[in-house]
């Protein structure tokens, strides 16, 4: 039996949830990449590669404290470059995607959140966090707080 | 033949490139994470050639680690240093890189993607990684920042009981019996080392440092080792933010 049910699984990332460790109000540069964090019930971690900003990962991970090891849920991830459709013709790399964690996977023995699906919802890191913002179900205080939508006003055309 | 027509006919074809950004190739090989997507391996090309290619992650794969696995102390940094030396790899910035020429492209590329997974499984062994590193890192925290309490480790209270062994012990005015603790196993034999000493009355304080209390411990031996130690830290982090103050209090107090 696998260490998380579906059921279980959709629950974690659905439910409604509040921010318990504020992220930072800039992403901070980390070597190659920009990162930020925040935390929930689950923690959320946010990463976008410097030279190719296209490059993203917004991830939702559960740390159960019971014995299970700590699962990613949820990853929101821009495109990762062009993919060899002979390898698997189905992935989704080369898109914006989503992977999210199935029980499936776990009972394969595989990366929980080893599925993933092309997506048409975003198309920007900007959007990518908002869907995942969405997604996850962050109460709308939180969101307005702590990772409001940008504006076109707010962009930074210079950069 | 041209680099990559080269490159493409070494691995039989099955391989091919795609340009990331005017000279920046990445390449697409059957290399994948566990995730199922793919290793980023890119080729940064010379202007001219003779000059050197330069086979780069473009900083993807610290990046990938640091969803759930930061390299945030000496020992992880030291660790990654060393997979990376081995297989000689260089860092600059985040940014694993090999430079090489075109003669030596495609073993240097199954070089670089071999280390790229390797350090990609400090990530996929984190837990074990972690506890590996407990003891290194309760020492490396004790060797430095408590220097000046003079610390001896693997200390023999009672020298003809070499199974009774302390971790570390700190000269203070009153000695104290510093035990690192991860499992149900070594906390017994903390407990159990403790009330031997002090049935021979060996004057001492003990410090539990445990490595998670509340999930690594049954709550059996959670009460045991309790009723017995001095002072306990529940975490590691707990232990490195407030230790020095402890010790100090504890300086204080019986001087």
């Amino acid at each position: 039996m696998a260490d998380f049910s579906q059921s279980e699984i959709d629950e974690l990332i659905r439910c409604p949830k509040r921010v318990t460790e504020a992220p930072r109000r800039e992403m901070k540069p980390d070597g190659a990449y920009l990162r930020n964090n925040a935390k929930l019930v689950a923690s959320i971690f946010i990463r976008k590669i410097e030279d190719f900003p296209e490059n993203f990962s917004i991830g939702l991970m559960y740390s159960p404290h019971d014995g299970r090891e700590t699962i990613t849920l949820l990853r929101c991830n821009g495109k990762h470059g062009d993919y060899n459709k002979s390898f698997d013709p189905e992935h989704p790399h080369c898109d914006f995607h989503i992977h999210k964690a199935t029980e499936a996977a776990i009972e394969a023995g595989l990366a929980p959140e080893r599925f993933a699906k092309k997506t048409m919802e975003f198309a920007s890191f900007e959007e990518a966090l908002q869907v995942f913002i969405t997604m996850i179900n962050l109460s709308t205080t939180d969101t307005q707080k702590h990772f409001p939508p940008k504006t076109q006003a707010s962009f930074d055309f210079k950069q | 033949m041209d680099i990559l027509e080269n490159l493409k006919s070494e691995f039989n074809h099955h391989v091919s490139f795609r340009e990331k950004r005017p000279g920046i190739v990445q390449v697409l090989a059957p290399l994948f994470h566990e995730d199922g997507d793919m290793v980023d391996i890119f080729l940064d090309l010379p202007k001219s050639l003779g000059e050197t290619i330069r086979i780069s992650d473009h900083g993807m794969t610290l990046m990938r680690l640091s969803y759930s696995y930061d390299i945030d102390t000496p020992t992880k940094q030291r660790i990654l240093g060393r997979i990376l030396s081995e297989n000689g790899i260089e860092e600059d910035r985040g940014r694993l890189y090999l430079n090489t020429s075109k003669e030596g492209l495609y073993p240097s590329l199954l070089q670089f993607a071999q280390t790229v997974a390797k350090v990609s499984n400090m990530q996929a062994f984190r837990r074990e990684v972690m506890q590996n590193l407990f003891y290194e890192m309760l020492g490396d925290f004790v060797r430095s920042t408590l220097s000046r309490f003079q610390p001896v480790e693997h200390y023999l209270p009672l020298p003809h009981r070499d199974d009774l062994e302390v971790d570390w012990k700190l000269n203070l005015s009153r000695e104290m019996f510093l035990f690192g603790v991860r499992d149900n196993a070594k906390a017994r034999l903390a407990t159990l080392s403790c009330l031997e000493f002090q049935m021979q009355h060996i004057p001492f304080r003990s410090v539990i440092v445990h490595e998670d209390f509340e999930n690594g411990l049954s709550k059996k031996d959670q009460s045991r080792i309790t009723n017995v130690a001095d002072k306990q830290f529940t975490s590691l982090a707990d232990f490195q933010t407030n230790a020095e103050g402890y010790f100090q209090r504890e300086l204080g107090a019986v001087q």
